[in-house]
């Protein structure tokens, strides 16, 4: 990357060198006395973020490749997998959020909006997950682009229902947890943690696919069936694991966990914000160390995509062990390109809970 | 022992807390006087850019932001000589910078990370190691304070004549500029950018509202800085609250208390003197 | 005499175009020398050559023999120009800002002792300010706050006092105070003064030497050039008398009467208690005259 920006500058220099000579020569008669240094730093610097800018932005877009294909634009980690489980080699898909970040803090850029331009199909999970998709959706031009809720039809989670699987002797004093819920809304978003969840939405998208590609409708039915059975066989796992912890508490750094958790009967206690705007305050800390000790709970769960300072500090004054658990919104790059997938990850959760309980 | 005492990470959140809120109201003191009250906010906006690019070129991040934390503050120092009068335009210029370059750089990273929560930390979560570095930092800030208490005096009232008088004005700006970047690198990843930019002023603020010198001003800084966050913390503890948020709050109350008492004692002098 | 002062045909501009060309002149030790000139020549311009925050485009300013560098170490007691906001602003007394000026004496990364109290104390005593010692600077007056600066400058004991603009923005009790004060110090104590100011009026008198910064027949041209003007006090045109009134202080007994001093009317409050001593002095200041006449 670094070798591609220098040449990129390099070879702007060599075609501008008349130009910029000049503006050089301006530069140093006016500044003489003054800021040259400094300006010609902070010169150099707006035009390596400048060039660096440009580079960035042409990484995006449907390649070649994708000539034939129904070209997909997923938004986060699990659309994407989805999609790409389902439609297999017949589609082209995209992840709009890019590997590595925090879903909720995420904007669409130009580009994103560019490569809607082009797609076929755009699917994102809904319940509040991607505020910005009704905007975007208002102001793309591409009207045969279909754009898909993939949790349309489940019953979502009220966040208010989330919290009463948790605990209630803390409600008064924590009355409706604004903080952790304002980018959420009304209903929890994370529905894809239950692999029953995972599963319609798996079953939305290929009713989508089938409506826009009839030809390869038996393909997109075939994929179906397969990832069905892979979710009932993860529910079962889910359930059989669980189920001498039905009751159990497990403590996580985001209440992401409510759909699993109703699933399979397990409760969690979410420590709020973890981010730095969303800091956790001294009262709920105290809490969760007191909840940790009263039910003796053996792990403290962070994320991969945040620093777990806040679950080592929990987890060193209750004096128990952390792991990570992965809510799958944001995967890393270097997950994705080593081909862990929904059902990997979902294993790796399944595993660390349980270890989390025995 | 009190409910408050028995966790320790509260323990750790007012040892540390108090230690901090001692070292930054000096540091304010002398920031404020230069006309660089947003030097905090400059420092730890910036720091983001070092740690995208720890994670770009791989070293670690946290080293990164104290890198360019450092960096940015020489810079300020650099640009505010030349500015003159305007030397607060100097912060503005190196936070965008350092804004623009962080936006810039995290494009590029690819490594699974949220930024922020990498930078910035919390009061109530501190770890063993970021306890004992602040206590380290605090010892060189205070020695180095009380050291250059005169110097620091002359350079904030007088840059010019300080230099005449022959105070090595380059060497303890810089020396103040550099703990000051490691002071705010150090202590956003460890109770978080909030409360370092408040503190670094709003006690300074205050503390010129009653002060009838200038060793009380920094006195009473001190006094306010460590009461906020001692305050800040006891309430988030028992009531709930967000303390980085409480810890600003209750300092602007000192604020606005210490103005009203200010104002009350001259108008009263007046009428005396009347 | 020694020139504590030399500048040598020096120029300087902010840009190409020149401030200040070839000026050329010399203070000599002991002088009360005075550079006047309308707005606009320059004069601020040479207080900052003087001092070494600006550095000669060409030529050379040296101070003491050496040639200056930069801002420190030239050893120079330097009054800026008075309502600067700063001060008003600064939470500082008036006691601390004149600890300030000790800092030569009291030495780097060290802590002031009783003896530089007593120090400071002496020099809020000699501008008359040191009731004030614990009073915040930002609650005086503009010339009140100008005499703590002054303290300031001569708890350093400097032996070359630069001025700038001292009559600006103060009130004429505290301008003839100060002159009083500067007088005092170039007679007594051998100060050199060196003071920057477009009301010659008010200064000229005490002056021995008269630089005057114009630009002369050449005024679109904006090339000023320094002429030195030697002119003792007592030639000076700007009369005898108000000398005499000025000198006060230890000339009274020269068979000044009551008429002249009406000219700056405290003098006999303010300076009564000093006239024993004032024979010494005003014998003194005659003989240094008369030296410098041969």
């Amino acid at each position: 990357m670094l070798f591609q920006i220098l040449s990129f500058i390099l070879s702007f220099a060599i075609a501008n060198h008349s130009q910029l000579e000049e503006v050089r020569k301006e530069f140093i008669c006016s500044m003489k006395f003054g800021l040259k240094r400094f300006f010609s730093g902070i010169l150099a610097v707006s035009f390596i973020a400048g060039t660096a800018g440009v580079l960035c932005s042409c990484r995006r877009g449907f390649g070649k490749d994708a000539e034939g294909k129904v070209k997909i634009v997923a938004t986060i980690f699990p659309m994407y997998d989805f999609a790409k489980r389902i439609g297999g080699d017949k589609v082209a898909v995209k992840m709009m959020i890019p590997a590595g970040t925090e879903p909720h803090e995420w904007e669409p850029s130009t580009q994103d909006m560019l490569m809607l331009e082009e797609a076929d199909l755009f699917v994102y999970n809904g319940a509040g997950m991607e505020p910005w998709a009704e905007d975007i959706l208002g102001s793309v031009q591409n009207k045969d682009l279909v754009a898909l809720e993939a949790s349309k039809d489940i019953a979502l989670l009220k966040t208010a229902e989330v919290h009463d699987m948790e605990d209630h002797d803390h409600e008064e004093d924590h009355d409706e947890d604004e903080h952790e819920h304002h980018h959420h809304g009304e209903y929890d978003p994370h529905v894809w943690l239950s692999p029953k969840n995972a599963e319609e939405e798996m079953t939305a998208i290929a009713e989508a696919l089938i409506s826009i590609d009839e030809e390869n409708a038996d393909t997109y039915r075939k994929n179906l069936e397969e990832a069905k059975k892979q979710c009932e066989e993860l529910d079962g796992a889910f359930a059989e694991a669980l189920k001498p912890y039905e009751g159990g508490y497990i403590v996580v750094a985001h209440e992401a966990y409510g759909y699993l958790c109703r699933d399979y009967g397990i409760k969690q206690i979410g420590i709020e914000g973890v981010s730095a705007d969303q800091e956790p305050d001294a009262a709920r800390m105290r809490e969760i160390i007191d909840k940790v000790d009263e039910y003796g709970i053996k792990c403290i769960f962070f994320e991969e995509l945040v620093d777990p300072k806040v679950a080592q500090t929990i987890a060193d004054e209750a004096g128990c062990g952390t792991m990570a658990l992965s809510p799958l919104d944001g995967l890393s790059k270097e997950d994705i390109d080593s081909g862990r997938d929904y059902f990997s990850v979902m294993q790796d959760n399944l595993k660390a809970l349980v270890s989390a309980f025995e | 022992m009190p409910l408050i005492l028995q966790y320790e990470y509260m323990q750790r959140a007012l040892f540390v807390g108090l230690l901090l809120s001692v070292i930054v109201a000096c540091l304010g003191t002398v920031m404020v006087h230069k006309r660089l009250s947003l030097i905090g906010d400059a420092l730890s906006h910036s720091s983001l850019a070092g740690v995208a690019l720890g994670l770009l070129l791989g070293f670690n991040p946290v080293l990164g932001a104290m890198g360019i934390c450092i960096v940015s503050a020489l810079s300020i120092e650099a640009i505010r000589k030349k500015l003159g009068n305007h030397s607060e335009l100097a912060v503005a210029i190196v936070m965008s910078t350092g804004i623009g370059l962080a936006g810039v750089l995290s494009g590029f990273v690819r490594s699974s990370a949220d930024f922020n929560s990498f930078l910035f930390g919390s009061i109530v979560a501190i770890s063993g190691f970021e306890a004992r570095l602040v206590m380290i930092l605090s010892v060189v800030v205070l020695l180095l304070f009380i050291l250059l208490y005169k110097e620091l005096f002359y350079i904030s009232f007088d840059e010019q004549a300080a230099a005449i008088s022959g105070v090595p004005v380059g060497f303890v700006n810089t020396v103040f500029t550099i703990l000051t970047a490691v002071t705010v690198s150090i202590a956003a990843r460890t109770v978080g950018a909030l409360i370092i930019s408040s503190l670094l002023v709003v006690p300074v603020a205050a503390a010129m509202g009653i002060a009838k010198s200038y060793k009380t001003t920094v006195l009473w800084a001190i006094f306010v800085s460590a009461v906020s966050t001692i305050g800040g913390l006891v309430l988030s503890f028992y009531f709930g609250l967000k303390p980085g948020g409480t810890i600003v709050l209750l300092s602007v109350v000192f604020f606005l208390l210490f103005r009203v008492i200010g104002y009350l004692r001259e108008k009263h002098s007046v009428k005396k003197g009347a | 005499m020694t020139k504590v002062i030399e500048v040598e045909n020096m120029s300087f501009g902010y840009t190409r175009d020149m401030i200040l060309e070839n000026v050329d002149f010399a203070v000599e030790e002991g002088d009360f020398a005075v550079v006047i000139g309308d707005n606009g020549v320059g004069k601020s311009t040479m207080v900052k050559l003087l001092l070494g925050a600006i550095h000669p485009t060409k030529g050379r300013i040296s101070i003491g023999g050496k040639t200056v560098t930069s801002l420190s170490g030239s050893g120079i007691g330097y009054l800026p120009q008075n309502g600067g906001n700063r001060a008003a602003s600064f939470p500082a007394t008036c006691e601390e800002i004149v600890m300030s000026g000790l800092y030569k004496k009291i030495g780097f990364m060290r802590f002031p002792g009783k003896a530089h109290k007593e120090k400071a104390d002496a020099a809020l005593k000699s501008v008359g300010m040191l009731d004030k010692k614990k009073e915040l600077i930002g609650n005086l007056s503009g010339g009140q706050q100008q005499r703590i600066m002054l303290a300031r400058v001569l708890a350093g004991d400097p032996k070359i006092l630069i001025l700038d603009e001292p009559t600006v923005g103060v009130d004429a009790e505290s301008v003839d105070r100060l002159l009083h004060i500067l007088h005092h110090l170039n007679i007594e104590k051998k100060v050199t003064i060196l003071m920057v100011t477009h009301d010659v009026e008010k200064v000229g008198p005490y002056a021995n030497r008269v630089l005057c910064l114009s630009e002369g027949a050449c005024r679109e041209e904006l090339l000023p050039d320094a002429q030195i003007v030697h002119a003792h006090s007592h030639s000076h045109p700007h009369g005898v008398e108000h000398i005499h009134c000025a000198n006060c202080e230890h000339g009274g007994a020269h068979g000044h009467d009551a008429e002249h001093c009406a000219e700056c009317g405290h003098c006999d409050e303010q300076c009564g208690h000093d006239h024993e001593h004032s024979h010494e002095h005003g014998h003194e200041h005659d003989h240094d005259h008369g030296k410098e006449e041969k």
